[in-house]
């Protein structure tokens, strides 16, 4: 595997030392006084950074173990299957079609939107073995029991459970203060209110994510992959996104599955690497991935998304 | 090898509201990330005085940590990068000098001898000019992403921003990224494998 801007932006002073007790022992000094108290913790600090580094360490090994290499793949398990599907164009307008007679949703203010998703941080790419490598059936069963029951922090299989609350109606993301930041209600509305002339879906979307230093292309799919991963979703709008991202000069696609060996279809720009993955059955947004590898620089796969009257609920 | 009970960081936090020298513990678990987050984007000499801060500032609204997130990690990351962000003249100068001249002033700090000048390969004074164009916003989840291996969810509850704008950020910096290093044909001959003319 090469070495890509990422590898290069880690490697760009990674020699930066562990800091030593005198350079943080001033820090906590500061601390304990501000909590009122000089009395030593009992515990030796230096002892609890040491463990947590090694935990650092040992989490990517078991991290690219597991999740590539070819190791996994003689094991048994199915391989990642990655095939060119080449234009992406009749799949994007095939899954807004799918989309665009889904239920309409009516959410609320008051209400918050819950996500699950299944994250695995790679450290270092070339550590997780390259296309065809694949995680094994064992694995695989417990990342579907991840995916089912897991909770936020839980791990399996080198990905880890994030659980978050959203407001819908985020009162600090409809403040217009931050030109890309937008609550769930502001993109539903956005998507509900786009026009059916696919050109002006995407001069919409470049204003609704503004950007520069992009061609046209780069800003529209950035601009559309964004609106493609709203939840709640408003179908008709999603379908306008689908069919404003089939227009995008030379995208493509390709068959995959994502990380629980759910089929998927990745879209990418023509020269990108990184995948926008949408559900084979549903055509919804189901993760992110990456042409290079199985786990790829980030693998996001969505398990769960609702809409529910209380912080804490998940349905 | 014996550590501190490993309540979680929620715990540890609610725990510090009635003994707020339980906080320190939180100390223990992270300022060495933090502090060497903080080195990384402006040097050893300001990553103390940043990795103290943070903690002090942490402590101090610590009534108003989400208990339901099981990590303080994020949290302590978005303070730092906060701060980080009030020193935004001083680390775009360092990075401008790394790319005009090679040697790296923020390196320098963690190097036992001036004569040893840090001299970075051609790539990096690419990428450090690169990392100097970008806004403050893009920069931020570019490397708290990249060096802070926090994920996109992490990176959006550090920074308060949903996840869509990380995405949509992180795109756009790692684009630009690839473009500056794209466009300097000896970085493809050291045997980088950029992607190039994107449009």
């Amino acid at each position: 595997m090469g070495t890509d801007e990422m590898s290069l932006l880690r490697e760009l002073r990674a020699e930066a030392p562990v800091p030593d007790r005198a350079a943080l022992a001033e820090g906590r000094q500061r601390l304990t006084e501000a909590a009122g108290r000089r009395r030593r913790l009992r515990a030796d600090w230096r002892i609890a950074a040491v463990a947590t580094a090694a935990a650092v360490v040992m989490g990517a090994a078991v991290s690219g173990q597991v999740l590539g290499g070819e190791q996994g793949a003689q094991q048994g398990a199915s391989p990642v299957v990655v095939s060119e599907l080449g234009s992406a164009a009749q799949v994007l307008r095939d899954a807004a079609g799918e989309v665009a007679d889904d239920p309409v949703p009516a959410p609320r203010a008051g209400q918050w939107v819950y996500t699950k998703e299944l994250v695995a941080d790679t450290k270092g790419g070339s550590q997780l073995g390259g296309p065809g490598s694949a995680v094994t059936e064992d694995v695989q069963r417990e990342l579907v029991a991840l995916a089912k029951e897991g909770r936020s922090g839980d791990e399996a299989g080198g990905l880890r459970v994030i659980e978050h609350w959203y407001r819908y109606a985020d009162p600090d993301f409809e403040n217009g203060k931050s030109g890309d930041d937008h609550s769930p209600r502001e993109r539903f509305q956005f998507l509900a209110d786009l026009p059916s002339d696919l050109e002006q879906v995407k001069k919409r979307a470049r204003a609704f994510y503004p950007g520069e230093d992009e061609t046209t292309a780069e800003h529209d799919f950035r601009a559309l992959s964004v609106l493609a991963l709203s939840y709640p979703a408003d179908p008709k709008g999603l379908a306008s996104v689908y069919r404003a991202m089939a227009t995008i000069p030379g995208i493509e696609a390709v068959q995959t599955q994502d990380v629980l060996n759910r089929p998927a279809i990745g879209i990418h720009l023509p020269g990108e690497r990184d995948l926008l993955l949408l559900n084979a059955q549903t055509s919804l947004y189901a993760g992110e991935g990456s042409l290079d590898s199985p786990a790829g620089f980030i693998v996001t796969a969505r398990a769960a998304a609702a809409v529910v009257d209380e912080k804490g609920r998940r349905s | 090898m014996t550590g501190p009970p490993r309540d979680d960081d929620a715990a540890v936090v609610s725990r510090s509201l009635e003994r707020p020298e339980t906080f320190a513990l939180l100390y223990d678990r992270y300022a060495a990330d933090i502090h060497r987050y903080a080195a990384r984007r402006l040097g050893e000499g300001a990553a103390e005085d940043i990795t103290a801060d943070t903690f002090l500032v942490a402590f101090r609204s610590r009534a108003r940590f989400d208990t339901g997130r099981d990590s303080a990690r994020p949290w302590l990351y978005g303070i730092a990068a906060n701060l980080i962000g009030k020193h935004r003249r001083t680390e775009v100068r360092a990075l401008r000098a790394l790319a005009r001249t090679g040697t790296d002033p923020v390196a320098e700090s963690w190097t036992a001898s001036a004569d040893h000048r840090v001299s970075a390969q051609a790539a990096h004074s690419l990428l450090a000019g690169a990392l100097a164009s970008l806004s403050a916003g893009d920069r931020h989840v570019l490397l708290l992403i990249a060096w802070a291996d926090l994920s996109y969810q992490e990176v959006a509850d550090a920074l308060s921003v949903p996840v869509g704008t990380v995405r949509s950020r992180l795109n756009r910096a790692r684009r630009k990224v690839r473009q500056t290093l794209g466009a300097d044909p000896t970085v493809v001959t050291e045997g980088l494998e950029v992607a190039h003319g994107h449009g």
